[in-house]
């Protein structure tokens, strides 16, 4: 007799196979062929670097063919965004998985990852690889926290010329892969069995564009386009290599890039003041193909946060439940969340968050902006007005991701040598400024309305160096048409008092009055009195804004410096003492206390105890190693000459 | 000698401002001014004071913050004072070009060409002009016999490479008329180092690469040897996924 299933009982079996059959479809979306799975990763990202610049994306003559052969070979994300326009929260999110204000970096420099935030390094490496970064520019230092769960972290980027004082921060693409290569290479001798996973980032597109020959006069009509060229080609250099190892088709190389550079679209030069899509649009290749045909472009909406469960899944890993991106197999349609904080920290103007899905882009701000992408991609019509009932739509979703933003972002200490070298970058490093402290920021001018200043204000800043006689003249006829704007007054202030021009006071005055509740603004107005030997005026600014952030490193550390002026070690060297307890490697104030040991103290052997400290935590600076020689002398030791010594 | 401490850098960054005599950078103050220029050049020239590096800065400053035009009365006094200079004749015949005077620009030009063959920009700058004019083959014969000179500014590769787009849109026809060229004039080296820009503007690297391999003269500069080194690896035609499979 054969064997018969009640009709019940085969619905029910149907039913289960059918159950069984579309968990496994899930699974295998999510959790490919393991036996397919990459044994490597490499992840590659490339700063400030538009979609549209490369061959892959249709660029005609972009002068990337490694990446175009990658991409051949792989899938091409045509529509993937990244969160921030700026370099640290956008790194943040592609090695977190999470939006800015999950991980809680929202601009560079005054933020730090926290540590219980989990990287994509920490978790592969409790996998049991390798893992190893090379960075190419200072913004990613190991101090802003992207270092955990790197077990090689390669940002040994700063040194100074034979000129005082003169830092170089950033390195090219070749001096960044000749250290890959070299990881490569002892890693294949030492562990050629363990996986790896690496992340190179490439800083050469970024701003001032300035590629190496041949590449410098090859692209001069286009240097941004050499810049990419170049890094293009030494991506070739790494393909190179793993091919030599026999590690090319074992590995799962990843490109995308932090965000774009604008042209002039939108009014902006460069990136960081808006999300439109010509800052937040990037590349975004697999290797490897999702699926079975290679050289795919998938158009849907994808973001940076889904490259961590994309790569946990690929390697055949459980993806971790907190993460808020998708695998890029998923189809899920994706809400893209973005936000410019710069206007509000660095330009006293509101700050820019944003919603990108399939079909529309939504900008809120002091202004609100709707476009409709698939009728306007260059986002150039805003619907705001027009479709009131959507934008309201997309308003309620912003205003909710940030009501449940993280609450504790770590703010870092910047020290004075830190400003120097990030100030030769062109960033704005002037310690940056507690939330609260400025009010509601969406009631600040409008970064949309403000977009001809702050430009007119990148333009002026190219005389910086030479002519600033012409960025003053320029500043003093933009604040005459701008006098609310409180970056003018304080950019004006700052060059004038560098110009041994009173008149400064008088504008870093004004910018303070503006906006009473900021610290930094305090600092420079007591940095210009001090300059003008008004000391008791000038400590007394710093103290203002102490009491308005106790935690402000840089208003107490030029305090300490002012009462050195005046003749009050006891109370700078507590003040310096409390600078280096809230930031034990901030290598200037460590320098001075050594100074105020050895010149007031009499005490060369805590001198030299101090200088050592400083010179642990920053090597090369010129000053701490000439201190650090002539301390050690007079405590009757002489340490082993310098390569400069030497020299 | 007195240890030093660091000042507070952020404001406090001592640079020198300019003096009567110019200076050197940084100018917080406006180190030109036409009238008073103009006043003190021709009691300079009465005393017979007058130093000629002294103008030749002056002019450069105004060239560089993009005023040349006030510089405009300044010029003839330059030039009559010191006719065997071709910097200021250079400077006034950007500033005839810049006042839409071509044909008069150029005449200046050529004659400055004719006088100073050595000089290193009068053949880029003619160039704009005769682009300007309109006359693009003699722009671009002009910036052939620049780069053959000697290195040019890279502002002055990316107007070659604007007037070189408008004659070819890929390039691929310049490449073969160089190669033409080459075979005629290979004694003009400029002609070599432009095919080695445009090899590299095509992704054709493994050939620019050959060419400077081939013609290490032209390859001396510390970036351009790197190049070579590197491209052995980057050449996308091994070095794509592909190859390996």
């Amino acid at each position: 007799m054969s064997a018969s299933f009640s009709p019940r009982l085969r619905l029910l079996l149907g039913l289960l196979l059918v159950a069984t059959g579309l968990a496994l479809a899930a699974h295998l979306l999510t959790n490919p062929n393991t036996s397919d799975a990459p044994r490597n990763v490499i992840l590659i990202t490339i700063d400030t670097t538009r979609a549209d610049a490369l061959g892959a994306y249709g660029k005609q003559g972009a002068g990337t063919p490694v990446m175009d052969a990658l991409a051949a070979q792989g899938t091409v994300f045509d529509r993937a965004y990244s969160h921030a326009p700026i370099t640290l929260p956008s790194h943040s999110s592609i090695l977190t998985g999470l939006t800015p204000p999950q991980h809680g970096v929202r601009n560079n420099i005054t933020y730090r990852l926290q540590e219980d935030r989990q990287t994509l390094a920490e978790r592969l490496r409790a996998q049991g690889f390798a893992t190893a970064a090379f960075v190419s520019s200072i913004i990613l230092d190991s101090r802003f926290g992207l270092d955990q769960g790197f077990d090689h972290y390669d940002d040994d980027i700063v040194h100074y010329t034979r000129r005082e004082g003169k830092a170089i921060v950033t390195r090219r693409a070749g001096t960044t892969i000749d250290a890959v290569l070299a990881w490569l290479d002892a890693h294949q001798q030492s562990a050629p069995e363990q996986r790896f996973f690496n992340w190179i980032h490439f800083y050469d597109p970024h701003a001032p564009y300035d590629p190496p020959l041949p590449y410098a006069h090859a692209y001069a009509d286009s240097p941004y386009q050499g810049e990419i060229a170049y890094v293009d080609s030494q991506i070739g250099r790494l393909v190179g290599s793993l091919r030599t190892h026999g590690l090319l088709d074992d590995t799962l190389i990843v490109i995308t890039a932090d965000h774009g550079d604008s042209f002039g679209e939108h009014g902006e030069e460069t990136h960081g003041f808006f999300t439109y899509g010509t800052t937040t649009h990037v590349p975004l290749i697999l290797s490897r193909p999702l699926g079975t045909t290679p050289g795919k472009h998938l158009t849907q909406v994808v973001q940076s946060i889904d490259l961590v469960p994309t790569i946990m899944a690929r390697l055949g890993f459980a993806i971790p439940p907190e993460l808020e991106g998708k695998p890029l197999s998923s189809a899920d349609p994706r809400t893209v969340f973005s936000e410019a904080i710069i206007p509000k920290e660095d330009f006293y103007l509101a700050p820019v968050h944003s919603l990108k899905d399939q079909d529309f882009s939504f900008y809120y701000s002091s202004d609100l902006e709707l476009y409709d992408l698939k009728a306007d991609p260059q986002e150039k019509h805003n619907l705001a007005e027009s479709q009131p009932e959507r934008a309201a739509r997309y308003l309620d979703r912003i205003q909710l991701l940030l009501d449940n933003a993280a609450t504790n972002s770590q703010r870092v200490s910047v020290d004075q040598a830190t400003i120097e070298m990030l100030r030769s970058l062109g960033y704005v490093a002037d310690g940056g400024v507690a939330d609260g402290l400025i009010g509601d920021p969406y009631q600040l001018p409008s970064p949309l309305k403000s977009v001809r200043m702050y430009r007119q204000l990148q333009a002026l800043r190219h005389f910086e160096d030479v002519y600033p006689f012409k960025m003053i003249e320029g500043l003093l006829e933009l604040s005459a048409a701008h006098p609310r704007q409180i970056i003018l007054h304080r950019e004006l202030g700052r060059l004038l008092v560098l110009a041994h021009n009173e008149d400064g006071l008088k504008h870093l005055r004004e910018a303070t009055e503006l906006l009473p509740t900021d610290p930094r603004l305090h600092t420079f107005l007591g940095l210009g009195y001090h300059h003008f030997g008004r000391l008791d005026e000038a400590i007394a600014q710093y103290e203002v804004a102490l009491e308005l952030s106790p935690e402000h490193g840089i208003a107490r550390y030029n305090l300490a410096l002012a009462q050195l002026a005046k003749g009050e070690p006891d109370l700078a060297r507590q003040n310096l003492e409390t600078v280096v307890e809230q930031n034990p490697t901030d290598a200037l104030a460590l320098n001075n206390l050594a100074y105020i040991a050895f010149n007031v103290e009499r005490d060369a052997d805590k001198a030299r105890s101090l200088i050592e400290r400083a010179a642990k935590a920053n090597p090369d600076h010129p000053l701490i190693k000439q201190n650090l020689r002539r301390y050690a002398a007079q405590a009757g030791s002489d340490p082993a000459p310098s390569d400069d010594d030497a020299k | 000698m007195p240890v030093r401490f660091v000042a507070a850098l952020l404001l406090l960054v001592l640079c020198s401002s300019a003096t009567a005599e110019l200076g050197r950078p940084p100018y917080f103050t406006r180190p030109v001014s036409p009238t008073d220029d103009l006043t003190l050049l021709r009691r300079e020239i009465t005393a017979g004071t007058a130093d000629e590096a002294a103008w030749r800065q002056r002019i450069a400053i105004y060239t560089s913050i993009g005023e040349l035009r006030d510089a405009e009365a300044l010029l003839p006094l330059l030039i009559k004072q010191w006719p065997d200079q071709p910097a200021f004749q250079e400077a006034q015949m950007i500033l005839l070009s810049g006042q839409g005077k071509f044909a008069e620009a150029a005449v200046l030009g050529e004659d400055v060409l004719r006088r100073f063959p050595g000089y290193p920009t009068i053949r880029a700058n003619l160039a704009r002009v005769d682009a300007a004019k309109g006359d693009l083959p003699a722009a671009l014969n002009s910036m052939i016999s620049a780069i053959s000179l000697g290195p040019i500014r890279v502002d002055d590769w990316a107007f070659l490479l604007q007037l070189l787009a408008k004659a070819d849109h890929d390039g691929r026809r310049t490449v073969q008329v160089l190669e033409e060229k080459m075979a005629a004039h290979p004694e003009v080296t400029g002609l070599r180092y432009l095919q080695v820009m445009l090899l590299t503007r095509l992704g054709q690297l493994a050939a620019a690469r050959d060419v400077l391999r081939a013609h290490p003269d032209m390859a001396s500069h510390p970036e351009l040897q790197r190049f070579v080194a590197d491209i052995d690896l980057v050449n996308p035609a091994t070095a794509s996924p592909d190859a390996s499979r």
